[in-house]
């Protein structure tokens, strides 16, 4: 089907963007003037003409009583009128009259009038009654005594607490339309109206719609006029009006929040609220959320908006990093999602006890339950920083925590979703920190738990103090044997991973770092992500220090001491100091420091007299069983003694190995003994 | 050759002012070389009626082409510019009736199983011809001579508007360009010049000015292309005239 050109008649070829005929008549000479370049607002918003007057009006609403007119905008004029029958104040709206030319629209108008009326809601302005009078369709409507928002901010504006007040009420009157399928499409200022009780009353609900509608040849709207106002109109809305649906008012809600809290319209580049007026940065989140160009990424409801807007008012403006900590557990319950926080602290922990049973049972103790412990620690810091930061609760309504939500963020292709490989990375490197500071917390242990204060004889395997006790242990030894405590050679091998204090360092670095990259979410600002990562590291090292001093408070055996010797021939003990930690490896044991005694003068290269060496399980998992009973001692740290006996002269030396091993409790002690005479075996024939 | 009456000047200013003198210019002032590029740049720009016009005539698509092809080619390489015609002064006007006469006189050949020309090739994307031809929709009514000139006018314009589109590119304001068409032949726009500033950045104002700009510059090229096709510059009212009632609806008066 062609059409023809509104301007000259002239038929259009199909999917011409412009009349070729008007196009080409500018090759006419004209005189047309350039419309000065100065940017003087150009003229008076174009109004539809003189109102009719109420003396023309009077005889056509005999029902009516008219008082006066109360406003004129572009979808028609409100007078203030009295049912003469009922008595009551109403506001009668009367539309242009050109749209009543077009039947189509007439029954439309109708149709739509009906649903408009369906609409019972106390913050939408009733539509009693509608129909055509004298060519005028009109609609009879609540009326609202008090001022519409615009007039409300012409007189003076509003303070941040009135507007966070006003607009949840909003919410629910755009939730209620839109559950009954109408979007309103034009929300501004000019259409919300305030009682003098100070409610809200949406007005105008689906009327853009009505007398917008490019369908049909009805052009309601002057030309050069759009339906809609432009500043409140979402970006699909000007792009694809057709394709609108009820995230447009959402955005528009969004544009008269940020005006309400600020005065001005959001345009270009605009500062957030926060940086204008004194309100919580969590509404900010809301007010930018609901701008979000694709309506993917808007509130998907307006009662999700709402949830937030009563959680930033009923939080205290002034909310810091490191106050935040006790903020979101005050926030009331909203919407059935997101889970406030504390919800979602029990829900997690119920989760993570569960795990931790299943698992304990599962692997009788052991480290499986660490998965679900780091689940669980991992969960937690990811809460911790995501509402501590002031970040989006609502990330869990689209159903993932931070990881989740950056790849789905990143799947979408959203490039303006700032950090969103971020927080994914962040999300590792908390994985990675808690990792470090989990190793950690086994050093302390080892370290704190008064059953292994140290290793036999009053050896400490603590740093410095390994080097200073060792070779007066080696002497006390050497003396024992008869030999020259000053002829006492010393190595350390090496020390202990988990006894490493960088190792707790790194993990809250790592820690903090995790949380900087994961609460850096789309505009939280960096120092109060970092703040956030510092209080949820906090958060998550409480409870593993409570297992700490737990298993501090509950492990209170005695050291005890156990060994096994087994005598044997060597040619030498040079021997045996060489290939001992190479053994000691092969049964799963690090040699720490490893000492021996001359019997000749310092610096010559003798045979030793006696080889000390100290070892301890190399791995975490050998150390340690982390069971439901708590963290025990699973292989103790043992210490190798290998002396050789000369007796007489002539005669072979006789060779004694013995492991010293720390232990908790008695009945560990015949268990552990078993276990360091098959160590022996092992070791010994490899040694000699 | 036929004698052009008007005495010419022979200032090089004058030969470039139109491309449809340049061909018609008498005596041996711009070289043969000249005049066959001119006269080769024209039949490039309006193949487009020709086709549309043997279209009209119940040619077939490739027939069509070919015969426009052959046409042209013998228009170029013969110089055969000494058809009688009354209208010599338009190359519109020569055009047709070179072609109509070409056409005759095919037949003749094309029944003595001769084909001519061919060395000479114009590039024809007869494909978006085709889709044009489906635009034009030509009424059962309408004469293959309407066509001929409907389609001459939307030729004018296309290459004024190509040219517009260039000058533009060239200063880095294709997009403003390209979002401003529909606005531009002033008919009711679906956009305010409000919502189309935001979208390009300007003030509503700017957009009104840039329309404005974009306007009379298109006029001013739409006259230049149209001037290009004559040979008499006092002609070009007259032309414009011509082609904008040929852009109109449906023929008041068609044979």
């Amino acid at each position: 089907m062609s059409t023809t050109c509104r301007r000259c008649g002239a038929t259009l070829p199909p999917g011409a963007s412009a009349c070729p005929r008007c196009l080409f008549a500018l090759g006419f000479p004209s005189s047309e003037p350039e419309p000065a370049s100065d940017p003087r607002p150009s003229a008076a918003p174009r109004t539809p003409g003189p109102a009719p007057g109420l003396a023309e009006l009077a005889p056509l609403f005999p029902q009516l009583e008219l008082y006066e007119l109360l406003g004129q905008g572009g979808m028609g004029v409100v007078y203030k009128a009295r049912q003469r029958q009922l008595g009551r104040l109403v506001a009668l709206k009367i539309l242009p009259r050109e749209a009543s030319q077009d039947a189509a629209f007439v029954e439309r108008f109708a149709r739509e009038a009906r649903a408009l009326a369906q609409l019972d809601h106390p913050n939408i302005v009733r539509v009693h009654d509608h129909g055509e009078a004298q060519g005028y369709p009109y609609l009879v409507m609540e009326y609202v005594d008090g001022q519409n928002l615009r007039q409300r901010l012409r007189a003076g504006g509003l303070a941040p607490r009135e507007a966070l007040r006003l607009v949840p009420q909003i919410c629910d009157a755009l939730q209620y339309a839109h559950d009954e399928g109408v979007v309103h499409r034009d929300i501004k200022p000019e259409n919300i109206l305030l009682t003098r009780e100070g409610r809200v009353k949406v007005a105008d609900f689906g009327l853009a719609r009505l007398t917008g509608e490019p369908e049909g040849g009805l052009a309601l709207t002057r030309a050069g006029e759009t339906v809609g106002t432009p500043h409140y109109m979402a970006p699909e809305q000007l792009e694809r009006p057709r394709e609108v649906d009820h995230r447009a008012d959402i955005y528009a809600l969004g544009v008269v929040f940020y005006e309400l809290l600020t005065g001005t319209l959001p345009r270009g580049k605009f500062d957030a609220p926060s940086r204008r007026v004194e309100v919580d940065v969590r509404v900010d989140e809301i007010v930018l959320k609901s701008l979000e160009h694709e309506p993917e990424r808007r509130y998907q409801h307006a009662l999700e908006m709402k949830g937030e807007v009563q959680a930033a008012a009923a939080a205290p403006a002034a909310a810091s990093g490191t106050a935040a900590a006790s903020a979101p557990a005050s926030a009331p319950a909203a919407p059935p999602r997101p889970l406030s926080w504390p919800r979602e602290l029990v829900g997690w922990t119920a989760v993570f006890a569960f795990a931790w049973a299943l698992f304990g049972w599962a692997f009788d103790g052991g480290w499986g339950w660490l998965v679900p412990a780091g689940l669980f620690l991992a969960l937690l810091f990811d809460s911790a920083a995501r509402v501590l930061s002031g970040a989006k609760p609502e990330w869990r309504a689209e159903g993932g925590w931070f990881f989740g939500v950056a790849l789905a963020h990143r799947r979408r292709g959203a490039k303006a979703e700032r950090g969103g490989a971020g927080r994914g990375l962040g999300f590792a490197l908390a994985l990675a920190a808690l990792a470090c500071l989990a190793l950690g917390m086994i050093g302390l242990w080892e370290t704190t738990s008064p059953g292994y204060a140290g290793p036999p004889d009053g050896l400490t395997h603590l740093g410095r103090a390994l080097q200073a006790d060792y070779p007066a242990l080696l002497r006390s030894e050497g003396a024992g044997a008869g030999l020259d405590p000053e002829r006492v050679r010393f190595e350390e091998l090496g020390t202990g991973l988990l006894e490493q204090p960088g190792l707790l360092l790194a993990g809250a670095a790592l820690l903090v770092l995790a949380g900087a990259l994961a609460g850096a979410g789309p505009r939280v600002s960096r120092a109060r992500a970092w703040a956030a990562a510092a209080a949820a590291s906090a958060c998550c090292l409480a409870p593993l220090a409570l297992y700490q001093a737990l298993t501090v408070a509950f492990d209170r055996a005695p050291v005890a001491q156990v060994s096994a010797a087994v005598e044997t021939r060597s040619p030498s003990l040079a021997a045996a100091l060489q290939t001992l930690p190479g053994c000691l490896a092969d049964a799963g044991y690090a040699t720490r420091v490893r000492a021996y005694v001359t019997e000749g003068e310092p610096g010559a290269r003798t045979d030793p007299a006696l080889v000390l060496a100290y070892a301890e399980p190399s791995s975490p998992l050998e150390r340690w069983h982390l069971g439901l009973r708590g963290a025990e001692r699973r292989r103790p740290d043992v210490l190798f003694r290998v002396r050789r006996e000369a007796e007489a002269a002539g005669a072979p030396a006789r060779l004694t190995v013995s492991a010293d091993g720390g232990v908790a409790t008695a009945e560990q002690a015949a268990e552990w003994n078993a276990w360091l005479e098959q160590l022996l075996v092992q070791v010994l024939p490899r040694v000699y | 050759m036929d004698q052009d009456p008007r005495p010419r000047p022979s200032a090089p200013a004058h030969f470039a002012t139109t491309r449809w003198s340049l061909v018609c210019a008498a005596g041996a002032s711009p070289a043969p070389a000249q005049r066959r590029a001119a006269l080769e740049a024209l039949c490039g720009a309006y193949w487009k009626p020709l086709y549309a016009f043997a279209r009209r005539r119940g040619q077939r698509a490739a027939a069509a082409e070919d015969l426009v092809q052959g046409f042209f080619a013998r228009l170029l390489e013969k110089n055969e510019l000494a058809v009688a015609t009354p209208e010599r002064g338009r190359f519109r006007a020569f055009l047709l009736a070179s072609f109509v006469h070409y056409q005759s006189n095919e037949r003749e050949r094309a029944a003595a199983g001769k084909r001519g020309g061919g060395r000479v090739h114009l590039s024809f994307e007869v494909y978006a011809a085709e889709a044009e031809l489906g635009a034009l929709e030509p009424r059962a009514d309408e004469s293959p001579e309407r066509v001929y000139e409907r389609a001459w006018a939307l030729s004018v314009l296309e290459r004024a508007s190509a040219r517009l589109r260039a000058e533009q590119a060239r200063i880095g304001r294709e997009p403003v360009y390209d979002l401003l068409v529909p606005v531009l032949a002033g008919e009711e726009q679906a956009r305010s010049y409000l919502e189309l500033g935001m979208e390009l950045g300007l003030t509503e104002n700017a957009v009104k000015v840039a329309v404005h700009r974009l306007r009379k510059r298109l006029g001013e090229l739409v006259r230049d292309e149209v001037l290009q096709t004559l040979d008499d510059p006092r002609e070009l009212e007259d032309e414009l005239a011509r082609l904008h009632l040929a852009l109109a609806g449906p023929a008041p008066d068609s044979p």
